[in-house]
């Protein structure tokens, strides 16, 4: 906001001339009376005129008569035209469209109209009306370029981040040996800044929703070049709100949230079923062929338990560890100051509660962002202070509840929770094994826990050396303290096999617990000079030149103990020894980087704009040969609707602007230590007393980073009721990081090095158009979508003994889920799989067509075929939205298509899974048992003949259970009651605002496929109330 | 205009720190490891990167399941195995999943160990000024250099031809590597690679004719350098006796056996002389009554060897103390006839040959079990895994009389064994000394290489001797002293491990 009245402020200096002007001096404020700063003010066709309100709202402009119209624009508020002579108060409203006027790249920023980037920016109302959970689920639904990944496993867990990508994704995924850092990003995760800082995923997802001013996602080059060897997976930058008037404000939002699991997508046996599959797969109740006797007493077994279930008897398993998680959150932010000292204390609590039980994420924090000017100085310090703590459910994983046969029953008698479910004893396998009740160890005190404690101080220190120009230093400090306990006491059921008797070494050593802690401490500081002129109302100059360092150090340790006899020895102290000499593990690393920027920009009679950028980065991550690269942008725009020759269309059209930019980024989200030799002690093996050091990798001190280029053009257009953005982009990322396979003769398998090029060509269009709009009311609906497709070009032939490998591992592994290769021309996440005919009807039995076209029974990795994309070729969202007599609602649908998916959840539940398990409906009707019979899915009882077996009758990956993966979501509906301005009054509020949302009320799928394996996806629903006072 | 000056001056002053000192400072590392420049920034570092050399070493033979006793499995007189793997090994199917394997981890781990190598080795001629002591300089030099040697050495045998002359001279044997890095190194004939395997035991000893264990002491170099004894344990680095016993078995697989047998004299008593070595006081070992307290691997004569922590535990798999489902390698009543009867006495070397069920054999119900790396760990003699013993000087002397039609002479040599393993007979007992110089021959060379397999069972080094046997010599010898073999050894070139896959996709030529 500041800088946006420094770039503006410059307007009114060279507005003078001869002609005898009028001095307006007025204030502008929102519909709470709140100033609002950085509005851009200018007589109505002249915006070389122009200025902007300051922190206190308030604005001077000289014009030619007070009949004169101003306009009053600013981001996220609509324009508004005032005659000067009543401007001395301006209420602004708060848009319901984007129509944004400010590009804020957390360096400098700059007026959108006059910049050349291709740039998404959302206010802090477009993000809350999409959203109550957090900032992440709500950009998910506003933003599709940002692709935030569906998770299968996870679904709805509060403590998994999401995994995203913006404009596809560009890099190969590497292969972590050992333990990985906590503190280590994920490779094609963007960059996020915060108030100028970089920061975590973590952090913007456990951050108050309500402190966010804006949201600014730079795209292409001409955006985030200025970020160099770190912008190129797109960058976040993310402002906290800013500092307002001289008056004391008190803002409290609450809201209450109802978190209700959706297993909608799980579709399971029930107790008759199950024991129907089970006498059809013949494995159990058998004897084993043990004994006679053994044949008796399973056959009973079995009548006994079909008997129970025609009564009826059937446990709904799935039930058992889920709840309507109630959460809560709170936040109280307050505002004081005087014209020169200002400042802003924000109290938040957010408690998260999942839909299992016991699955919670609680987040405390206290933010004080203080201001002070003085003469030309301008100083800002914004301290931060949260504490995160989080469990995940002891109940367990929810596959335990998925695979739990429905004819057991959890309680005893006496209706407590029972242990075990069935069998006890060796011959107890023969009849159908022995099961626990994963209930049980939510009972017996297992903890999973997890927390940190995370301090930044941002400041800031402006000296203005003239109106065109100003030094901007700026130092932050984050430090992070993590903990991640884990504890299985001895009477969890993962011991249960161990008696005194049969073990009496594991039976002491029972229970277990593992101790992760973590520091994380990230220093940055730069310095930059701003300049920005306007030249005789023709020439708008603009440049940037900034100097920054970092340094970010993190270590990790964990430590495991083992032998805590009850749950309430339940602190790691009281362990009875180190888990079985297992020594401390840990990660730790240092990045360092340094960055000098020059960036300019000029625009001529705001009509022709070109920018340009040059950026050098160094960092610690990349070769000693390599440390340093240059990054550089260049856009140009032509504002079509400020052409003379456009004059006719003032009356409508609002903006037509036309944008190409080129330019290139880097991406450096690796481990460190791969660049140099790097020695490791071992410290279990001396060598006559003396330690000993080997070499840990073969270095790669030519390792650089991938560097990505960006072509991107796009078009905003923009009139009364539409809005129009479209864009078509194309992005090569260039070196690719990865492990090379180099000849084991050097004395090291891989190395890391650069190789091959990835391609994501696409576009994106948005659209928004208001269909109705008289006073307050109006009604819009809004589209987007992003098309994205995804090549590898030009892979290094390395990546064939690659290929060779993991296809002579799948062969090898037997593992069911589908390998990762790499070939050209295929996008990077393709899904590999045998083709499959089908299954004979005959014996059950399926029919692979190989690489030469013929038929067999046979899998063979060599026969592995592309079978597409696994990322969607296109996602987007599109809804509706409006307001009425204080009324308003949103409804946002979200979807996504084009990409295929290996439904690996139903192999395992349809044709890789024990009878032991309760399994599937579609085993008990779609599973072929009779000759003749056509079915989808395969026999697998002729395949075994007693459970050590199982493995050689694994379906490997066929093109079977490949399928199209389209999805449509009713991501969000929300409805908002402005209380009406007396009542409030009366109140002695401000304002007051109610608002009901639903978050992920419905999925439509394409496949059908258990969504949420080991966590269930969640729908919820949520009460929120704002008061200003 | 004083502004911008003042932002002139600021933007230098920004940009000098940013000049000159950026680059070092972005030469950062985590904690838990260390970079080759602080390594070698120290003495002690290059003590610690010379160990961790043997340590290499060490990894190399304990590769594979066990690279010490895998290169026995297929050619020893051990029992048909009974576990899947041990069985595809004696059946040389080498090209089988995980045999292939292993043969592959072989490769790596020995490349490994030579990567270390040449790393320190370029690192010591880099860093002059943190090894200053020529002495210091030298040993560390000729260590490594003849660490070099040794390793590609066995991988020039396991990977290829035992013998290096007529046609095979100008084939291409595996590379010898001599540079650290990720590129690789060229292919080049066995003949150019002798002359690069020479070269480097050349140049070791000429480096280690300085080394503290020949008794010229520098008082200088005891007091400052070797203040914390890091130069004393001799046995367990290349030392000059050690360098120049290996010289001497070069020399024997190369055909040199007049300079091998003097090389091999000359270790031998000039190491005894020296006290780095001493010939076995068989009847003190039996003396000590706890097993697991005994020297074993007899320590007392070991010219070089590793110090492996963990040695018994590492064999147990192999050869476990506890028999556990006969998944474990024994040796079938059968094979005992190489430790042989004295039929003229009556007395059984069996029993007083201290490497045979006197001591490191032990007898089970299905056979006799090997015991030679059992150790109690508060044992003296633990963790010591032998690389060049004493007796094989004596072997080399004998093979050399033999060829020199000395068979007084070489008896003399295996005697000297013979009597310090417990054995009071003379090995011409059982040798008809009145034959034909021609049986005689071959009686010796028969009684020669069973002395090799009593001493070196499950070391890894016998296949070489044997393959040396049976190329250089007559196929009976050799089918004498391979009675009780389970293993059928001929055609010799079957005892090739095969190239790494990844090697040979990247044009390697195993040139076979």
């Amino acid at each position: 906001m500041l800088a946006v009245f420094f770039a503006y402020s410059l307007h009114a200096q060279t507005a003078g001339g001869l002609q005898i002007q009028t001095k307006v001096v007025g204030k502008v404020v929102d519909e709470a009376g709140v100033p609002i700063p950085g509005v851009f003010v200018y007589p109505r066709g002249n915006t070389q005129a122009g200025t902007a309100t300051l922190e206190d709202g308030s604005f001077q402009i000289n014009v030619k008569s007070k009949d004169v119209v101003l306009e009053f624009s600013a981001i996220g508020y609509v324009v508004r035209d005032v005659k000067a002579a009543d401007a001395n108060r301006v209420v602004l409203k708060e848009d319901h469209q984007t129509i944004d006027e400010a590009v804020v790249t957390g360096i400098f920023t700059r007026k959108k109209e006059s910049f050349t980037g291709a740039v998404q920016t959302i206010t802090s109302e477009e993000l809350k009306r999409v959203g109550n959970v957090n900032v992440i689920e709500s950009l998910k639904n506003i933003d599709p370029s940002l692709l935030i990944l569906e998770n299968l496993e996870a679904g709805s867990n509060p403590n998994v981040m999401r995994s995203m990508q913006l404009r596809g994704a560009s890099t190969l995924a590497m292969e972590t040996t050992g333990l990985k850092s906590n503190f280590v990003t994920e490779a094609n995760t963007p960059l996020f800044i915060l108030d100028g800082f970089e920061t975590s995923l973590e952090k913007i997802t456990d951050m108050d929703m309500n402190r966010v001013q804006s949201i600014t996602i730079l795209k292409d080059a001409s955006a985030k070049a200025i970020y160099g060897s770190k912008g190129a997976n797109g960058v976040i930058v993310i402002e906290t709100k800013a500092l307002t008037g001289d008056k004391t404000l008190v803002t409290y939002t609450g809201s209450i949230t109802a978190t209700m699991p959706d297993l909608t997508s799980y579709n399971l046996c029930n107790a008759y079923e199950k024991l129907i599959v089970e006498q059809r797969e013949g494995l159990l109740y058998t004897g084993g062929g043990l004994s006679s006797e053994w044949a008796a007493i399973g056959a009973n077994l079995y009548y006994e338990r079909m008997k129970r279930a025609l009564e009826g008897e059937s446990t709904y398993w799935l039930s058992k560890p889920l709840r309507t998680g109630i959460g809560h959150k709170h936040t109280l932010s307050v505002e004081l100051g005087s014209k020169d000292l200002k400042a802003l204390l924000d109290f938040s609590y957010d408690d998260v509660q999942g839909a299992m039980k016991g699955s919670k994420r609680d987040v405390i924090s206290s933010d004080m962002n203080v201001s002070y000017r003085a003469n030309n100085w301008i100083f800002r310090n914004i301290i931060s202070i949260s504490s995160m703590n989080a469990s995940d459910s002891p109940w367990g994983s929810f596959d335990e509840y998925a695979n739990a046969n429905p004819y057991y029953y959890p309680y005893d008698e006496s209706g407590n929770v029972k242990k075990v479910l069935f069998g006890g004893s060796i011959q107890d396998i023969y009849i159908g094994g022995v099961a626990y009740n994963p209930m049980w160890n939510a009972q017996v005190g297992t903890s999973l826990t997890s927390g940190y404690l995370e301090f930044t101080d941002n400041f800031y220190a402006e000296y203005h050396l003239a109106d065109f120009m100003k030094i901007v230093g700026r130092i932050g400090v984050d430090a992070k303290k993590t903990q991640f306990d884990e504890f299985y006491p001895a009477e969890h059921t993962m011991y249960a096999l161990y008696s005194v008797v049969n073990d009496p070494e594991r039976f002491v050593n029972r229970g277990m617990y593992q101790l992760t802690t973590g520091n994380y401490l990230n220093y940055s500081g730069d310095v930059n000079v701003q300049y920005n002129r306007n030249i005789g109302g023709i020439h708008d100059i603009f440049a940037t030149a900034q100097y920054n360092i970092s340094e970010t150090r993190f270590d990790e340790v964990t430590n495991t103990t083992k032998g805590f006899p009850n749950s309430y020895m339940n602190n790691y102290v009281q362990a009875k020894d180190y888990y079985n000499e297992l020594r401390p593990k840990g990660d730790d690393g240092i990045n360092r980087s340094l960055g000098a920027l020059l960036t300019g920009g000029y625009s001529y009679k705001n009509r022709y704009m070109a920018d340009a950028t040059v950026k050098a980065s160094g960092a610690s991550v990349f070769g000693v040969q390599k440390h340093w690269g240059i990054f550089w942008s260049f856009g140009v725009a032509w504002n079509l609707h400020n052409e003379s020759f456009m004059e006719g269309t003032k009356e409508w059209l609002r903006q037509f602007k036309l944008r190409a930019s080129i330019g290139s980024s880097g991406n450096q989200n690796y481990s460190t230590n791969v660049t140099m030799p790097v020695y490791k002690y071992n410290n279990s093996r001396y060598y006559g007393g003396f330690a000993g050091a080997t070499l840990d990798n073969m270095e790669n001190p030519w390792l650089q980073w991938e560097e990505k280029m960006d072509y991107n053009v796009g078009i905003d257009f923009r009139t009364k009721r539409i809005n129009a953005v479209i864009d078509a982009y194309i992005a090569d990322t260039r070196n690719l990081v990865f492990d090379r396979n180099i000849l084991p003769s050097t004395g090291f398998r891989t190395m890391v090095d650069n190789m091959g090029k990835v391609r994501n060509k696409g576009i994106e269009a948005s659209l928004s158009y208001t269909l109705f709009q008289k006073g307050a009311s109006y009604l819009g609906v809004f589209g987007k979508v992003a098309v994205n497709d995804n090549r590898i070009l030009e892979i290094s032939a390395a990546l064939d003994e690659y290929n060779r490998q993991k296809a002579a591992i799948a062969q090898e592994n037997n593992s069911p889920v589908p390998v990762v290769m790499y070939y050209n021309g295929m996008p990077i996440n393709s899904v590999w799989a045998v083709q499959s005919l089908g299954i004979n009807s005959a014996n059950g039995r399926e029919v692979f067509l190989d690489r030469n076209g013929d038929m067999t029974t046979e899998w063979n990795a060599l026969d592995l075929k592309n079978f597409g994309s696994k990322d969607p070729l296109y996602n987007g969202n599109f809804g509706i939205n409006g307001e009425v007599a204080n009324f308003g609602f949103n409804l946002v649908m979200t979807f996504y298509g084009g990409g295929y998916l290996y439904n690996i959840t139903l192999v395992n539940k349809v044709e890789n899974i024990l009878p032991t398990k309760n399994v599937d409906r579609r085993v008990f009707e779609d599973r072929w048992h009779t000759p003749g019979q056509n079915a989808p899915f395969r026999s697998i009882s002729i395949d075994m003949v007693d459970e050590q077996s199982w493995n050689t009758g694994m379906t490997l990956p066929t093109s079977r259970f490949v399928q199209k993966n389209n999805v449509m979501e009713i991501a969000s509906a929300s409805v908002y009651y402005e209380f009406p301005l007396e009542l409030i009054q009366k109140l002695k509020m401000n304002r007051l605002r109610a608002t009901l949302y639903i978050d992920d009320l419905y999925t439509f799928s394409s496949i059908h496929i258990e969504r949420g394996t080991q966590y269930p996806y969640a729908r919820s629903a949520s009460l929120s109330l704002t008061a200003t006072f | 205009m004083k502004k911008t000056t003042l932002v002139i001056l600021i933007a230098l002053g920004l940009s000098l720190p940013v000049a000159t000192s950026c680059e070092k400072w972005l030469e950062a590392t985590s904690s838990s490891k260390v970079t080759d420049s602080q390594l070698f920034s120290s003495r002690s570092g290059f003590h610690e990167a010379l160990n961790g050399v043997y340590l290499a070493m060490g990894n190399s033979m304990s590769s594979g399941t066990t690279r010490i006793t895998f290169n026995d499995m297929i050619c020893g007189p051990f029992a048909p195995a009974s576990n899947s793997e041990n069985k595809a090994l004696q059946q040389h199917a080498f090209k089988s999943a995980v045999i292939n394997k292993q043969i592959e981890s072989i490769w790596l781990s020995n490349y490994n160990a030579i990567a270390n190598i040449n790393k320190a080795l370029a690192e010591l001629e880099n860093r002059r000024d943190v090894v200053t002591d020529e002495l210091e300089y030298s040993l560390i030099k000729g260590e490594l250099l003849a660490a070099r040697a040794l390793v590609h050495f066995d991988l020039i045998r396991m990977y290829g031809y035992i013998d290096w002359g007529g046609d095979n001279e100008t084939k291409l044997t595996v590379p010898y590597v001599t540079v650290y890095g990720g590129d690789p190194t060229r292919q080049l004939t066995y003949a150019q690679t002798k002359e690069l395997l020479l070269k480097d035991i050349a140049d070791a000893l000429e480096c280690l004719k300085d080394d503290p264990v020949r008794g010229v002491r520098n008082e200088a170099f005891e007091t400052t350098i070797n203040g914390d004894g890091y130069w004393t344990n001799r046995q367990i680095h290349l030392n000059y006796y050690a360098v120049e016993a290996l010289s001497a078995r070069v020399n024997m697989f190369l055909g040199n056996y007049v300079q091998a047998a003097q090389q091999a004299a000359d270790v031998a008593s000039a190491a005894q002389a020296a006290g780095l070595v001493s010939l076995l006081d068989a009847e003190g070992l039996v003396k000590e009554s706890d097993m697991a307290m005994r020297d074993l691997t007899l320590s007392c004569e070991h010219l070089f060897s590793l110090d492996f922590t963990g040695l018994t535990t590492q064999m147990l798999n192999f050869f476990p103390a506890i028999v556990i489902n006969g998944q474990f390698v024994y040796l079938e009543t059968a094979a005992m006839a190489h430790f042989p009867s004295d039929p003229l006495s009556g007395r059984n070397d069996l029993y007083e040959d201290v490497r045979g069920p006197a001591c490191m054999l032990r007898y089970t119900a299905s056979g006799y079990q090997i015991l030679k790396f059992y150790a109690s760990s508060e044992s003296p003699y633990k963790d010591r895994l032998p690389i060049i013993r004493l007796s094989e000087m004596y072997y080399i002397m004998a093979e050399a009389a033999v060829l020199s039609f000395d068979f007084v002479g070489a008896a003399g040599y295996l005697d000297q064994v013979r009597f310090h393993r417990g054995i009071t007979a003379s090995v011409t007992t059982w040798i008809n000394m009145s034959e034909t110089a021609e049986n005689l021959r071959k009686d010796f060379l028969t009684a020669i290489l069973e002395e090799y397999l009593r001493e070196q069972m499950g070391e890894g080094q016998y296949v070489f001797t044997l393959r040396r046997f049976a190329d250089k010599y007559d196929k009976e010898i050799v089918d004498r002293a391979n009675q009780g073999t389970q293993v059928a050894i001929y055609p010799t070139n079957n005892l090739i491990y095969p190239y790494p896959q990844s090697e040979i996709t990247e044009g390697r030529i195993q040139d076979l």
